[in-house]
C-alpha cells in the first residue's frame, strides 16, 4: 500500500457525487465514486478542481474523511461564507454531478494501524476530518491501538461526527470534547480552548512515547504544538497539519 | 503572519505533479541551519507565490511561482533533498530484470536526470543553484 501511494504522476479524474450528508449546519460530507481509485491511507487528501463555463479554474485541497473502502471517497467540507469553492460543493452539487479530483496525496500526515501508538489526536473544528479517517481506519481494521482524541469545537452542535465518535468509543478509543463557546446544560467536560494543562491531562505521558497528530486552523495547531513541546514530548513525534481559509 | 502560515502538506499535490513522487515525506536539509526534516512539516506562506521556510530557523528554503503554463522554483535555501524512490518490484528474481522506468525528475538538474530507483536519490540543490546557469 505504501508503495502504491508513493509512486506515480498525479492525474485529474472525474468523480461522481453519490451522496451528501449534512453533518452540522455549516458542514457537509460529500461522498464520491472515483473509478479506479487506488485506495488511500488515513490522513491523505485530494485536490479538487472546478472549471467555470468561461474556462476559469480553481483548485482546493480537502482531507479524505473515509477509511479506504472500494472506490468511494468521502470528503467533509465546511462551508465558508465568502468561499469560492466550498459553497458550490456543499450547496450546489447534486448526486450524479461530476467534479475533477486527483489523489490520494500526501504521506507525511498519515497514520496506519501498523505504525502503532499510543495515538494522540488533537482536532480543532474541521481539523477533525483527517483524524476521523484514522479513527475509521483503525475501527475498520479491528485495530485496538490505544487512541485518544481531544476535539475542540465551538459548541456541541458544531462537533462533526459526534454520534459516530460516541459509537466508536471504547475498545481503546477515548474521545474528549472541549466546547469553547457554548456548552449544553450539565456539561462536565472541558469548556475552554485547548491549552497545555488540558493536553497534559488527556495525553499519554512523554514516557509512553505517544504519536501526535494535530490538525486545525493555524493558530490552534501552533498553540497545541508549542504546548506539547513544553510538556516534554518529542518534536519528531508531533505531526501537524494546518489549514487556512482556502482549503483543508 | 501566523494566521497565514500553512505547512508543506498544503502543496503536496503540486509537488507530486512536479516531481512525480510523493514529496511530503522527502527529507530536506536547510541550507541555513542544517536542520533536516520532512517537506510536509516546513512552513508555507502564500502570497503572489509560495514561500517555504525552515521551521527551525525561518530561513527561506524555496520560492515557487506558477501561472497557467509555467512553474518557476527557486531552491536556494535547500542544501539537499532526499527522496525515497524504491520500487515495489522484488530486488532479485526474473522480474527484477524488467527495466525500471527512469525516475521522471523534472528539476533542471542534469545530475538527477537518468538516475534510476531502488536507492535514495540525493538531489543536490547546489547543482541547481551552483553557478546559476540554467540547464534544460
Amino acid at each position: 500500500m505504501a508503495g502504491t501511494a508513493l509512486r506515480g504522476r498525479l492525474t485529474w479524474q472525474l468523480a461522481e457525487l453519490v451522496e451528501a450528508v449534512a453533518e452540522t449546519p455549516r458542514v457537509k460530507t460529500i461522498v464520491f465514486d472515483v473509478p479506479g481509485w487506488p485506495g488511500h491511507r488515513a490522513g491523505q487528501h485530494v485536490d479538487v478542481r472546478l472549471t467555470a463555463e468561461d474556462g476559469y479554474q480553481t483548485e482546493r485541497s480537502y482531507s479524505i474523511a473515509s477509511a479506504p473502502v472500494g472506490t468511494r471517497v468521502a470528503l467533509t467540507v465546511q462551508r465558508l461564507e465568502d468561499g469560492e469553492v466550498s459553497p458550490y460543493l456543499t450547496d450546489e452539487l447534486r448526486p450524479g454531478d461530476k467534479i475533477e479530483l486527483r489523489g490520494p496525496i500526501g504521506g507525511y500526515f498519515v497514520w496506519e494501524p501498523s505504525q502503532g501508538g499510543p495515538l494522540m489526536l488533537v482536532a480543532g473544528g474541521s481539523g477533525i476530518v483527517p483524524l476521523m479517517a484514522m479513527i475509521r481506519t483503525r475501527a475498520a481494521a479491528g485495530d485496538d491501538t490505544e487512541t485518544r482524541l481531544l476535539y475542540s469545537s465551538r459548541s456541541q452542535d458544531d462537533a462533526i461526527y459526534r454520534d459516530e465518535l460516541e459509537r466508536l468509543s471504547g475498545n481503546g478509543l477515548t474521545v474528549v470534547h472541549a466546547l469553547t463557546e457554548s456548552q449544553p446544560p450539565g456539561w462536565t467536560s472541558y469548556a475552554r480552548r485547548v491549552d497545555a494543562e488540558m493536553l497534559a491531562e488527556v495525553s499519554p505521558s512523554p514516557a509512553e512515547r505517544p504519536r501526535f497528530y494535530a490538525c486545525g486552523p493555524t493558530p490552534f495547531v501552533e498553540a497545541v504544538a508549542e504546548s506539547l513541546v513544553r510538556l516534554g514530548h518529542d518534536t519528531q513525534a508531533i505531526k501537524t497539519e494546518r489549514f487556512g481559509a482556502t482549503g483543508r | 503572519m501566523g494566521e497565514l502560515m500553512l505547512d508543506g502538506n498544503a502543496i503536496a499535490g503540486f509537488l507530486q505533479e512536479v516531481f512525480a513522487v510523493e514529496m511530503t515525506t522527502a527529507i530536506g536539509t536547510c541550507g541555513g541551519c542544517g536542520a533536516a526534516g520532512p517537506v510536509g512539516a516546513v512552513h508555507l506562506y502564500r502570497g503572489a507565490g509560495i514561500v517555504l521556510r525552515c521551521p527551525h530557523c525561518n530561513n527561506v528554503l524555496a520560492k515557487i511561482v506558477k501561472n497557467d503554463s509555467q512553474v518557476w522554483i527557486d531552491f536556494q535555501g535547500i542544501r539537499t533533498l532526499e527522496l525515497a524512490v524504491q520500487s515495489e518490484r522484488p530486488k532479485f528474481g526474473p522480474q527484477a530484470r524488467t527495466s525500471e522506468p527512469t525516475q521522471a525528475c523534472r528539476l533542471p538538474c542534469a545530475f538527477a536526470l537518468g538516475l534510476k530507483g531502488e536507492f535514495p536519490l540525493w538531489l543536490l540543490a547546489d547543482v541547481v543553484a551552483g553557478c546559476g546557469a540554467a540547464v534544460s
